[in-house]
């Protein structure tokens, strides 16, 4: 395979990956199926825009957007089936299973130990210490401008954090789990070694909490844009969008399981920030993984990180203590 | 103690008439494909196949299974295949309600989320202990005798009437 050069870099030399937005497919289809997948993620957005910038405080609570988030998961359970992506990303009920297994571990274990041991728990000391009237700057600021700078802010952490996590081994060992999933489906961000959601999934929520109205918008803005990057679903996304926003189409390249290629779009919520780092990939690709595609059960999904580390740091400790008994591989 | 019928939470077994009649060394053959999988090992003794597999793709058709046998068995004018295989996915389901209750009882924080994910994978069992012996039999009929669905469950009228029971064993 040759690949195709983007920037210094060769994509797609070992595994196949559609790169250039101008060889995406199309949706098939009539007009009204056309259109509906063509506008689906802005109209999205700009309705729970809407939504959180005028609803009334008695609608606008943490538990309607609890609602909204699971109620919208299901709308695009039905859309996965409806206009898959990829016929071999299809969902069967071992995936299913597995899947909410992560899904309800996340729920409950995680969010437990979030809430009693981390983020939330320094989030709170730290802002404790803090005079709250030193953010009226900020919040003088208009909803949507706050919610916006939240975001940014939390993608920009996001970025280098998932950018170091391919860059730095002890790090992938922790994320590496996440890379050896096969197919995209909408519950895949949840899967991955349990040490990887403290790293990445707890990092700064409980630093908006004093901000309800910014930290709801903030949290829905984020959810209506970055949801879609695990969905198998194939849409006609406006130019505008793909420019702007992480998509189905960047992470599934960050997936293949070409090498040079799932070291780009390294974004949650907005690949404009790959693009300024340097690391975008417009495209997608449908072989996904690692190891040639190697499908890890739930037992070694929950150890690897903790077997593979170590290995390798017996080995390097080997290595350094007697160079000379190890035999070169 | 005696639970004679345990197993039935993790084994799906069901047999299928062959038609034509086929040996084991035929019926084999023709169920060739359906074991061609990465992870997939197999072995044949007389008239019984054994598989073993271990950490199938995504797409596996069989990917629930963990082992299993398929034995043929010869009548006088007519033969059948028995299975019964192994599924560590349907026992890790069942397992999961009891393990989400727990999560709910010990937690406090996790009362609500606990008990509805408890119920979420009760409905998921019963839905694949229905559904993925449901898929396996569909599987199976097709390689063995084509599209016609073996006589044991499908009723007679379904049949094409005009064609002889052989040929349209063979259609497809
Ligand atoms: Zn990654």
């Amino acid at each position: 395979m040759n690949g195709v050069r983007v920037g210094k870099r060769v994509i797609g030399a070992d595994s196949p990956v559609t790169v250039g937005w101008d060889n995406l497919p199309k949706v098939e289809g009539g007009p009204f199926k056309r259109m509906f997948f063509t506008y689906f993620q802005p109209a999205v957005l700009l309705a729970l825009v809407l939504f959180w910038m005028y609803a009334p405080d008695s609608i606008a609570k943490a538990s309607t957007a609890i609602g909204i988030g699971i109620g919208f998961k299901v709308l695009l359970y039905i859309l996965e089936w409806v206009n898959p992506r990829y016929k071999s990303w299809s969902l069967t009920w071992k995936e299913l299973v597995v899947d909410l297994f992560y899904v309800a571990i996340a729920y409950t274990l995680i969010r437990y130990l979030g809430k009693n041991f981390g983020s939330d728990v320094w989030a709170e000391h730290i802002l404790k210490s803090f005079d709250t009237e030193k953010f009226t700057w900020f919040t003088s600021m208009p909803l949507l401008v706050q919610a916006f700078l939240i975001t940014l802010f939390a993608d920009i952490c996001y970025y280098w954090m998932h950018r170091g996590m391919h860059n730095w081994y002890p790090l992938w060992l922790s994320h590496s789990v996440h890379h050896y999933i096969t197919q995209l489906n909408i519950n895949k961000g949840q899967i991955g070694n349990p040490t990887e959601i403290f790293l990445i999934g707890l990092g700064i929520g409980g630093f908006f909490d004093f901000l309800p109205r910014a930290a709801l918008l903030a949290g829905s803005l984020g959810m209506s844009i970055s949801i879609y990057q695990h969905a198998n679903i194939r849409f006609n996304t406006p130019r505008w969008w793909l420019f702007l926003f992480n998509t189905t189409e960047h992470h599934s390249v960050h997936h293949s399981l070409d090498y040079e290629a799932s070291r780009s779009n390294y974004c949650n919520t907005y690949i404009f920030l790959d693009r300024i780092f340097g690391t975008c990939v417009d495209g997608e690709a449908e072989l996904l993984g690692m190891e040639g595609g190697r499908r890890m059960s739930i037992p070694e999904q929950m150890t690897y990180t903790f077997t593979e580390g170590y290995k390798s740091s017996k080995a390097f400790l080997q290595r350094r203590l007697h160079p000379a008994a190890v035999p070169a591989e | 103690m005696n639970l004679p019928f345990i197993d039935t939470i993790w084994t799906v077994r069901g047999s299928l008439a062959l038609i034509p009649p086929r040996t084991s060394a035929e019926t084999f053959a023709a169920l060739d494909d359906q074991f061609q999988a990465d992870g997939t090992r197999t072995a044949i003794d007389g008239d019984t196949l054994t598989f073993r597999k271990k950490d199938p793709r995504a797409q596996d058709k069989m990917a629930i299974y963990r082992s299993g046998t398929l034995t043929v068995e010869q009548g006088q004018t007519t033969s059948r295949l028995v299975y019964a295989m192994n599924s560590g996915t349907l026992l890790f389901c069942f397992a999961l309600p009891f393990f989400f209750v727990a999560v709910a009882l010990l937690l406090k924080d996790a009362k609500t989320s606990g008990l509805v994910f408890a119920g979420i994978f009760a409905a998921l069992y019963i839905a694949g202990r229905i559904l993925e012996p449901w898929l396996i039999r569909k599987a199976f009929t097709k390689r063995l005798n084509g599209e016609a669905e073996a006589p044991d469950t499908a009723p007679v009228a379904a049949r094409d009437p005009g064609a002889p029971l052989q040929q349209s064993a063979h259609h497809a």
